[in-house]
């Protein structure tokens, strides 16, 4: 299906609702207008790590206010749009669909949100997702649209790359065999939990205790053990200090309890990504499964590796933890 | 940022503090670790995220006020030093912020 100008046509329709509210240009401001408001939205299409052609590919975004107020709750409508170049105004339409709320892990909200809205106060966190097939390499269109829980229409659109092909291990492929380092090697604390160092910044009631590991049996066996031993893999790659990314949350923690809770489905690893922060130095386990075509390095990243080795499915930066409890339910207790 | 920081600080009720914390600096402090990277300057962005985790997880674990207020103002002076670093002018103290 071929589309006019359909990516920009939530903002223009935004700035024309505006202009017939106001009878003011449409164009400086954007938030609302008396008796027919409507807030343009900004979305965060890079929120998604890694996205490459292929079909049901899992694409999650956040969506923001023009004051940088995280939307959250309900659906958005969105529409991914294949276009021929980023300042195109028309494509072909390849999705379709609503996206739902993803909560941060351990960022949830009090209670569900029925409608989206700004999260200011309510120390939640999270995006939006959906699956969307995208047929080609190149740039896509994203437009989002909805009723916000006051009433007022918002939406937002943005643009995004999609590599021809991932750069971190998917779904179906055979997991890198890593000899990432545990509790038996002879390494700083530090390179196994970025909390694990001197002054504890994860523990700032005894900052001058001796650094230890919150979570030692996420540090028992390296991947390619856990591999070879024939067991399903959760792997984590996470940086609980360090983490830049806007949705950080505390998943090293989130997914240390679902370890305890599922340690007969498989093996839990987690891999800090920095082995020296200070001095910029990313684990050579990081680099071997995360390193991108620019030679920077996401994350967090979670894992499902199958007792074949083979990963079963991957969630960058933020986790789906009810898919992956989902997906264990399923694993053989062993 | 720096402002919000501040605000975090004199807030007397932790809840309120911590909701100011989140919604008007969190991110901003991510921003600035990042640009400090980017800037050849790791070790602040270093001090800066550990200082924010600290006061992260001092409203996490309901640590006693005078814990939480000595974390944000180390925290303050990490994101000072920062913006200083990237060559924006930010106040020294919290009496000058406002």
């Amino acid at each position: 299906m071929t589309t006019s100008a359909r990516l920009l046509a939530v903002l223009m329709t935004a700035a024309l609702l505006l202009a017939a509210c106001s009878g003011e240009d449409p164009s400086p401001s954007p938030t609302t207008a008396p008796g027919g408001a409507v807030v343009e939205l900004a979305v965060e299409a890079r929120a998604t790590y890694d996205l490459a052609a292929g079909t049901d590919q899992r694409l999650i975004f956040g969506v923001l206010t023009a004051d940088q107020a995280l939307i959250g709750g309900g659906t958005l409508d969105a529409q991914v749009i294949a276009l021929e170049s980023s300042d195109a105004t028309s494509g072909t339409l390849v999705t379709d669909a609503q996206a739902t709320f993803l909560e941060v892990p351990g960022m949830e909200l009090p209670e569900p949100l029925e409608e989206p809205q700004p999260l200011s106060g309510t120390g939640a966190s999270g995006v939006y997702q959906l699956t969307t097939d995208l047929p080609q390499a190149g740039v896509y269109g994203l437009q989002v649209s909805g009723t916000l829980a006051d009433g007022r229409q918002a939406g937002g659109s943005t643009v995004f790359q999609v590599a021809a092909e991932t750069s971190v291990p998917a779904v179906g492929e055979d997991a890198p065999l890593t000899d990432n380092p545990t509790v038996d090697d002879d390494v700083p604390l530090a390179v196994l939990d970025s909390c694990a160092q001197e002054g504890n910044p994860c523990d700032p009631s005894a900052p001058e205790a001796e650094p230890s590991l919150r979570f030692p049996w996420m540090h028992q066996v390296s991947i390619t053990d856990a591999i070879e031993a024939g067991r399903p893999v959760v792997a984590l790659f996470s940086t609980p200090v360090y983490c830049v990314s806007r949705f950080c949350g505390p998943i090293t923690e989130e997914v240390a309890a679902l370890a305890q809770e599922y340690e007969d489905r498989a093996a839990f690893v987690h891999v800090e990504v920095w082995e020296d922060y200070d001095a910029q130095t990313v684990s050579p386990a990081a680099i071997e499964w995360l390193q991108g075509p620019d030679g920077g390095v996401s994350e967090p990243w979670t894992f499902l590796i199958g007792s074949d080795g083979t990963i079963m499915q991957r969630w960058g930066n933020v986790l789906d933890i009810a898919e992956l409890e989902s997906l264990l339910d399923e694993l053989p207790a062993t | 940022m720096v402002t919000g920081l501040c605000d975090a600080l004199s807030e007397s009720d932790v809840e309120v503090s911590e909701t100011i914390f989140y919604d008007r600096a969190h991110q901003q402090l991510h921003a600035v670790a990042t640009m400090l990277t980017q800037a050849d300057a790791p070790q602040l962005a270093g001090d800066l995220l550990r200082s924010k985790q600290r006061v992260e997880a001092s409203y996490e674990q309901d640590l006693p006020v005078d814990v939480l207020r000595a974390n944000l103002r180390t925290l303050h002076d990490a994101a000072r030093q920062g913006l200083e670093r990237l060559d924006f002018i930010a106040p020294t103290t919290c009496e000058e912020s406002q």
